[in-house]
Parts: structure tokens; C-alpha cells; sequence
């Protein structure tokens, strides 16, 4: 039986078996998505919007002293941990802080994609078959859950 | 009635000195078709420090009702609240509680 993609040790480190092609793909993923949040706004691409809500939709003026107060600092954040994703796609051994920010980066990540191909609840591979970019789109976003799934079950109830 | 006791001088305020209640905010989490129930019950968990139950309860809150509220307080402490949340993509708000 193959590892578990990711476990925890007893040292408290997390253990992380990516193959090469995950590897791959996620580095990939990340690259674009980093070109994303630093050349668009969510202004100019939709599929930002859900990474960046609004904390005050129906306050324009509380938006904008919110958005003032905090400076980009979610944008600082995205960027941070997608930094940690991109690092920690080519090691073996994570921190519990590593795998927080690579569980928060991917999730961002399934945030554009799922956006971008209008995701339902009800969503199933049939619905894009006429498609071959969302289908592929879909497919990773899959892929991108089942990790989710994944850093969750290792890191256990958090303390 | 014995007395000895001094009446109780009562403040009042000035007249025409409005006292501005302090009103309250909330913050709201609303569903989406992209966070899993498992990770916005994970989150709950980490940010709030809520039990598992308590979690679940909201995160069925948010999935069957639309929303939920999940923290209130004081305007900077919801606002500290929802960059939180956002911090970990969950899609929340925060407005006044009247």
C-alpha cells in the first residue's frame, strides 16, 4: 500500500509523499496563480472576487475605510502562503505551520478554479464533458480537494 | 422607617446629550459551493476554539440556511474576525447587529 500523502510523526514534523507529477502539477498551479494575484485585481478578474470578499458589501464607505485599514494585508497573506506552498511542493518534511499555509493556499487555489468553472454543489466530472478545458480545470480542482481532504485528516482536531 | 441613610444622588445626563448605545457587531459566514463542510468545521474549530459539535452545528448552519453568525463584538474585534476568515477563504461579512 502506497504512504498516506501526508502524516504526522511523532516528533510532531508531518511527513509528505508528493510524486513527481503532483509535484509538477502543483508547481504549476501555484506559478500561475501567483502571476493572477499580482498582475489582476478583483476588479478585473472575477474569479478573485472569492478569494477577496468584501467585508462590508453593502457599506461602500465602511468597505473602503476596512480596505484602508488593512492595507493589502490579505493580499500579503495570499502571496506568504502560497510562498510556503511553492517551497514545501519540493520537500519531504513539514512544520504544522507549513501544512496550515499549503492548506490555505490550495484551498485559494480551488477558490479560482472552482469560480472560474462556475462550480455547483451538485457539480459532477458529466457536466463538463463538452469541454476539455473545464473538464482538465474540474479534474484538478478534484485533485486540490482531495488534499484539502487530506491536510485536515493529518493535522487531526485542531488545539 | 429608620432612617440615616443619605438620599442617593442620581447623575443624570444633560439634557439634549444623546448617549449613542453601543451597538453591537456580527460577523457572517455565508455558504458557498466551494469550501467543504470538513474544512469550514476545521476552521471554525481553530479560530473560535469551538467544539467539534459547536462547529458542526454552524458549518450545517451556513450549508442549509445560507448563513450563520458566527463571533460578535466590538467593530474591531469582528473586523479582526472576518480578515481571519478570509485569511482562510471562507466567505464572510460583517454589519451591524440591529
Amino acid at each position: 500500500m502506497a504512504p498516506p500523502l501526508l502524516r504526522r510523526r511523532r516528533n510532531g514534523s508531518f511527513a509528505w509523499n508528493l510524486g513527481a507529477n503532483e509535484r509538477r502539477v502543483l508547481a504549476e498551479v501555484a506559478s500561475e496563480f501567483r502571476q493572477h494575484l499580482t498582475t489582476e485585481s478583483p476588479s478585473s478578474d472575477p474569479s478573485l472576487q472569492r478569494v477577496f470578499p468584501p467585508a462590508h458589501p453593502d457599506d461602500p464607505i465602511a468597505e473602503l475605510e476596512y480596505e484602508r485599514g488593512s492595507g493589502g494585508a490579505l493580499l500579503a497573506t495570499k502571496l506568504e502562503q502560497l510562498e510556503t506552498l511553492e517551497r514545501c511542493i519540493q520537500t519531504k518534511t513539514l512544520s504544522e505551520e507549513d501544512v496550515l499555509a499549503c492548506m490555505r493556499a490550495v484551498n485559494d487555489l480551488r477558490l479560482v478554479l472552482g469560480t472560474r468553472i462556475d462550480i455547483t454543489e451538485e457539480s459532477t466530472p458529466a457536466d463538463f464533458v463538452d469541454d476539455p478545458a473545464s473538464a482538465s480545470t474540474f479534474e484538478l480542482y478534484a485533485y486540490l480537494s482531495w488534499l484539502v481532504e487530506s491536510m485536515i485528516d493529518a493535522l487531526g482536531e485542531p488545539v | 422607617m429608620s432612617g440615616g441613610l443619605a438620599p442617593v444622588e442620581v447623575e443624570r445626563p444633560e439634557a439634549g446629550e444623546v448617549v449613542e448605545p453601543d451597538i453591537p457587531w456580527i460577523v457572517i459566514v455565508w455558504n458557498d459551493p466551494i469550501n467543504l463542510m470538513s474544512y469550514v468545521t476545521w476552521v471554525f474549530m481553530k479560530l473560535f476554539g469551538f467544539p467539534k459539535a459547536k462547529a458542526e452545528k454552524l458549518m450545517m448552519d451556513v450549508h442549509t440556511k445560507g448563513r450563520a453568525v458566527v463571533a460578535n463584538g466590538s467593530k474591531e474585534e469582528c473586523e479582526i474576525h472576518v480578515s481571519a476568515l478570509h485569511g482562510y477563504g471562507l466567505w464572510a461579512t460583517m454589519q451591524k447587529d440591529r
